[in-house]
């Protein structure tokens, strides 16, 4: 079993740095133009949609505004009863000085474009800050295809949970 | 009754605790030392599986072990890892002590948690993903899901995993905001 240990703690040194908690945000890996035949193209716009829901007990009820959501079916989603879909926004997706979003429970929101990959993935950051408070959620890394969906979940409120679920969209120049 | 130590957690798992004090921890084992004496068990049996008896690990120990991740997830329900607020880098094993151990452990839970979302899940012989959901709005079911690649509880607590549907498998971070909620990020 030591042997076990050993190995799993040189593997947490060698995991860890390639999760990225430490790599600087460096702006010359996110030029999507890096290395590109010069040609004429259309510059492509991000974005994130976001759903804020709150969660709560109760009578079971999903907001029909939220559409179809298999995800709340299932656990720990599926131990609240009651959906309602608060706030329904799109934030764009810059790479500097990205536009607070203030959530319901007045934590502050910040979505960051970090790269953009082949076939329509980029990589993303998002972080919720309590003003004049401690960090909450001071960094979350995910790389998504366009369309995809992931959540963060958990935030107290009015006896529930907020649930934020984003989606990156994409926009040509001029659609925005 | 003294309630165990994560060092005795580490201990018992080890099975190099005399006979009397494992009855004790045994008896003092509460829900969260429960779970981490899975995680424990579960991610030794990975590392047994994958290295083999030796006592140091091989040069493409991670290969292999996240090779093996994504063949056994891609047969066997999601694992659920619990991460208690990891910030940087784990401390040099030297300083950590057995109890240091246990963070390690879970440090590499958390990282293979997180590979768990990512592309290595779309491996030969995963299950294909059904068609999307809002077909119109989601991502085609061909695509790699959405990874979550690094993430920084700050001075709480969170919970990352991965909810599979017939729309794919989306990645969620629940966050642990208050006793009151904690329950719920621990549902299976």
């Amino acid at each position: 079993m030591k042997a076990s240990l050993a190995a799993v703690l040189v593997l947490s040194e060698m995991l860890l740095p390639r999760g990225g908690f430490a790599e600087p945000l460096d702006s010359a890996r996110a030029s999507p133009a890096d290395g590109a035949e010069a040609k004429p193209k259309v510059e492509q716009h991000y974005g994130v949609k976001l759903m804020v829901l709150h969660a709560t007990h109760g009578k079971k009820a999903i907001d029909e505004r939220i559409g179809s959501m298999p995800e709340l079916e299932k656990p720990p989603f599926s131990a609240y009863e009651r959906y309602e879909l608060l706030v329904r926004t799109e934030l764009p997706l810059v790479r500097q000085d990205p536009k607070p979003f203030r959530l319901p429970n007045g934590r502050v929101l910040k979505t960051r474009l970090l790269e953009v990959l082949p076939d329509d993935y980029v990589r993303i950051s998002a972080s919720v800050n309590q003003p004049r408070g401690k960090d909450f959620l001071p960094l979350l890394e995910v790389k998504a295809r366009v369309g995809q969906v992931f959540i963060v979940a958990g935030q107290s409120y009015k006896k529930g949970i907020l649930v934020l679920v984003f989606r990156p969209v994409k926009a040509e120049a001029g659609e925005r | 009754m003294t309630l165990p130590t994560t060092t005795d957690v580490v201990l018992l798992h080890d099975g190099e605790i005399e006979p009397e004090d494992r009855r004790k921890v045994l008896e003092g084992l509460g829900r969260t030392e429960r779970r981490h004496l899975r995680q424990l068990a579960a991610l030794s049996e990975i590392v047994r599986e994958v290295t083999g008896p030796r006592v140091e690990p091989p040069e493409d120990a991670v290969d292999r072990i996240v090779a093996y991740v994504a063949e056994r997830r891609a047969r066997e329900p999601v694992l659920l890892v619990s991460v208690p607020a990891p910030r940087g880098k784990v401390p040099k094993m030297a300083a950590r002590g057995r109890a240091g151990f246990y963070a390690g452990l879970l440090a590499v839970a958390a990282a293979v948690g997180l590979w768990l979302g990512g592309p290595v899940l779309s491996a030969p012989g995963a299950p294909p993903r059904a068609s999307a959901l809002g077909a119109s709005t989601r991502s085609p079911p061909s695509a790699e899901p959405a990874a979550i690649e690094a993430v920084d509880f700050g001075s709480g607590e969170g919970t990352i995993f991965v909810i599979e549907s017939e729309t794919g498998r989306t990645p969620v971070v629940w966050l642990l905001d208050g006793a009151g909620e904690a329950a719920q990020a621990h549902p299976l």
